[in-house]
C-alpha cells in the first residue's frame, strides 16, 4: 500500500510538474519556451505579467478542478455502483449551472451565485435518488442522468433568452466551460473547498472499497452506507457547485481520469482517490494547454477539449459494459 | 439446557397488505446448526434479513443474546455476525485477497489498515475455501462457485460468533458442498452458531442440528431433523409427495 502510495506520488506530482511548465511557458508571446525562460530571468516586465498574473492563476485553476472533477466522478462511480456515474453526465453540473444563472440574473453576489449553484446540484441529486430506477440498472440512472441534463440544458436557454447581450456571451463562453477568467480570489476560494474535500475523500476511501459490495454487507461490516453516501454526494456537490460557478460545467473529467486509474492502479479507493487527485490536476492542466495551443486565432474553453476526449470514451465504455 | 442465540418473540413483516412473516416466536439455540428449509417465497431469506438487522420487522421483538436486536450498535453486530449472501456483486475489480479482507472491517481502523493477526485470519479463511491459488485474481475473472466461496471467505475472516448463510451451496459443486460443510462443522465446533438457508433438505437433513419448516410466513414446525422430517410434514411444505429411504447414516429424501 505505501509503495503504491509513493509510486502515485512521485509519477502525480511529476505529471502536475510537467502540466504546469508546459501550461506557464508554451506559447508565450509567441517566443519559444527558451526565450521565454530567458525573458522571466531578465525580469522583461511583458513576460513577468503574462506568466504570473495570466498564466500562473490559469494553471493552478486548471489543477484544482481537474482534481476536483476526477475525485468527484470516482465518488460518484463508488456510490451508485455504476463504472459511467459522473456529476456532468448525471446532470448536477446542469443542476448547478441553472442555480448559477438564475442568481446572475437575479443580481446576487458571488458569494450567493455559489450557494445557488450548490442548491441547483442537491436538487437535481435529490432527483435522481427520488426516481430510484438507478439502483436497479446502469442504464437507467444513465437515461435519468441524460434526461436530467436535457432539461437543464432547456432550462438554462430559457434563462438565456430572459438576459441582456452582455449577460449572454459572458453566460455562452462561461457555460462551455472557461479556465481563463481566472484570479487568485478565485483559487483561494475553491482551493479552501476542494483540498480538504479530496483529503475527506480520500480518508474514507476503505468505507467506499467496502460499498462496492453492496448495501446488505456493507451493513454487516459495520457500515452504514445510506450515511456514507449521503454524505459523500453532499461534500462532492459542494466542489460541483464552486468549480461550476468558477469555470462553468467541464465534462467528461470524472470518467475518463477514474477509468483510465482504475485500469492502472487498480479499484481499491484508498489509491484511486491520490491518483485522481494528482493525475485529474494534471489532466486538466494538459487539456487547457490545448485548448490553447490549437486554435490558430485565440483559444478554445477547455471544456471542448475535454469533451472532445471525453464523449468518444464514453461510447467506448458504453458499448465494452465495461 | 442449550443457551439461546435468538429469541424471536411474535415477529411479523408486512409490505403493505402483503405479509411475509406471520407470528414467527422461535428460540434459536447457541452453538448449534439450524437449518431454515421451505418452499420459494416462504420467507427464509427476509427472516434471515430480520436476524442481521436490516429489515425491522411490523410487530414483535427479537432478542440476541438477552438484548434487544435493534439496541446493539452497529460495529458491534458486525463483530458477532457475519453474513453470506444468496445475491452477490460479482462486477468488483479487486482482487479476492482485498475482498476477504474486508471481513476484519469491523475489528480494525478506519484506514482499514491490516495487523499481523488479520493477515493471519485471512490466510486461514483463504485457505480453508481453497482459494489461496486465486488471491491475486480479481473478483471478476471467476466462475460463480469461486465467487460464492470468496464471500464464504469474508464471512469467516469476520470470526463471528454467529454465521448466518442465505443458500450457500447454491452454486457449489459437490465437492466445494463437502467442503463448505466441513468448515461450518469446525467453526460449530470454536462455538459458533451457523443458521443457514437451504433448498438442500437432504443436506440440512444429515448436518442440521435443528430444522426450521417455512410455510408461506409460517413456522410450520421446528425441532430435531430426524423427529420432524416426515413425509406427511414435508408433504404439507411443499404440497407434493416425498419418499423417504432410510439408509445407515443418514436417510435419503426424494420428492416423487
Amino acid at each position: 500500500m505505501f509503495r503504491s502510495l509513493l509510486k502515485i506520488g512521485i509519477f502525480g506530482i511529476l505529471f502536475c510538474s510537467i502540466a504546469m511548465f508546459l501550461g506557464l511557458f508554451l506559447d508565450v508571446d509567441n517566443q519559444t519556451i527558451s526565450e521565454t525562460i530567458n525573458l522571466l530571468k531578465q525580469r522583461d516586465m511583458l513576460t513577468e505579467t503574462i506568466i504570473y498574473q495570466i498564466r500562473l492563476p490559469r494553471v493552478l485553476l486548471a489543477l484544482l478542478v481537474g482534481a476536483s472533477l476526477s475525485v468527484g466522478g470516482a465518488t460518484f462511480q463508488a456510490v451508485f455502483k455504476n463504472p459511467l456515474a459522473e456529476p456532468y453526465i448525471l446532470g448536477i453540473s446542469g443542476g448547478a449551472s441553472v442555480g448559477m444563472i438564475l442568481g446572475i440574473l437575479m443580481g446576487l453576489s458571488p458569494l450567493y451565485l455559489d450557494i445557488y449553484a450548490f442548491i441547483g446540484s442537491i436538487v437535481t441529486l435529490l432527483l435522481i435518488l427520488s426516481l430510484g430506477k438507478w439502483r436497479y440498472n446502469m442504464e437507467s440512472l444513465l437515461l435519468t442522468g441524460v434526461m436530467i441534463s436535457a432539461f437543464s440544458s432547456a432550462l438554462i436557454l430559457f434563462l438565456m433568452s430572459l438576459s441582456d447581450a452582455n449577460q449572454l456571451f459572458s453566460i455562452m463562453y462561461w457555460f462551455m466551460g472557461d479556465l481563463s477568467s481566472a484570479s487568485m480570489q478565485d483559487i483561494k476560494l475553491l482551493a479552501c473547498f476542494i483540498l480538504p474535500i479530496c483529503l475527506i475523500v480520500w480518508l474514507l476511501g476503505y468505507k467506499m472499497n467496502i460499498l462496492l459490495l453492496g448495501n446488505d454487507l456493507a451493513k454487516n461490516s459495520g457500515i452504514s452506507p445510506t450515511r456514507l453516501a449521503i454524505f459523500l454526494l453532499t461534500i462532492i456537490s459542494i466542489t460541483v457547485a464552486v468549480t461550476v460557478t468558477t469555470v462553468g460545467a467541464i465534462g467528461f473529467v470524472g470518467l475518463v481520469v477514474p477509468q483510465a486509474l482504475r485500469r492502472i492502479f487498480g479499484a481499491d479507493h484508498r489509491k484511486l482517490i491520490p491518483a485522481c487527485t494528482l493525475f485529474g490536476a494534471a489532466y486538466l492542466a494538459f487539456c487547457d494547454v490545448l485548448s490553447r495551443s490549437i486554435p490558430i486565432y485565440g483559444e478554445l474553453p477547455t471544456g471542448v477539449i475535454t469533451g472532445l476526449i471525453g464523449a468518444p470514451f464514453f461510447i467506448v465504455l458504453l458499448r465494452k459494459k465495461i | 439446557m442449550t443457551n439461546i442465540c435468538y429469541n424471536l418473540n411474535r415477529i411479523c413483516l408486512a409490505y403493505g397488505k402483503n405479509r411475509i412473516l406471520n407470528d414467527i416466536s422461535v428460540s434459536l439455540p447457541q452453538e448449534k446448526f439450524t437449518a431454515i428449509v421451505g418452499e420459494n417465497g416462504s420467507g427464509k431469506s427476509t427472516l434471515l434479513q430480520i436476524l442481521l438487522n436490516q429489515l425491522k420487522a411490523s410487530t414483535g421483538d427479537i432478542n440476541f443474546y438477552e438484548k434487544d436486536l435493534s439496541l446493539w450498535n452497529r460495529k458491534k453486530l458486525a463483530q458477532q455476525i457475519a453474513y453470506v449472501p444468496q445475491n452477490f456483486p460479482r462486477d468488483i475489480q479487486l482482487s479476492v485477497e482485498e475482498i476477504v479482507s474486508f471481513g476484519r472491517t469491523p475489528w480494525n481502523n478506519a484506514f482499514g489498515f491490516l495487523s499481523s493477526k488479520d493477515k493471519e485470519i485471512i490466510h486461514v479463511a483463504l485457505e480453508k475455501t481453497g482459494l489461496i491459488k486465486l488471491k491475486n485474481k480479481k473478483l471478476t475473472e471467476l466462475s460463480g462457485g469461486e465467487a460464492q466461496r470468496v464471500f464464504i471467505a469474508r464471512a469467516l475472516a469476520q470470526t463471528p460468533c454467529v454465521l448466518l448463510l442465505d443458500e450457500p451451496t447454491a452454486q457449489l459443486d459437490y465437492k466445494h458442498q463437502a467442503m463448505l460443510m466441513h468448515i461450518l462443522l469446525q467453526e460449530l465446533e470454536k462455538k459458533t452458531t451457523v443458521v443457514m438457508v437451504s433448498h438442500d433438505i437432504n443436506l440440512m437433513a444429515q448436518y442440521a442440528d435443528y430444522i426450521l419448516l417455512l410455510k408461506k410466513g409460517n413456522i410450520l414446525d421446528f425441532g430435531e431433523p430426524q423427529k420432524i422430517l416426515s413425509k406427511e410434514k414435508l408433504k404439507e411444505l411443499y404440497d407434493c409427495d416425498f419418499t423417504i429411504k432410510e439408509q445407515q447414516l443418514s436417510p435419503i429424501i426424494l420428492p416423487l
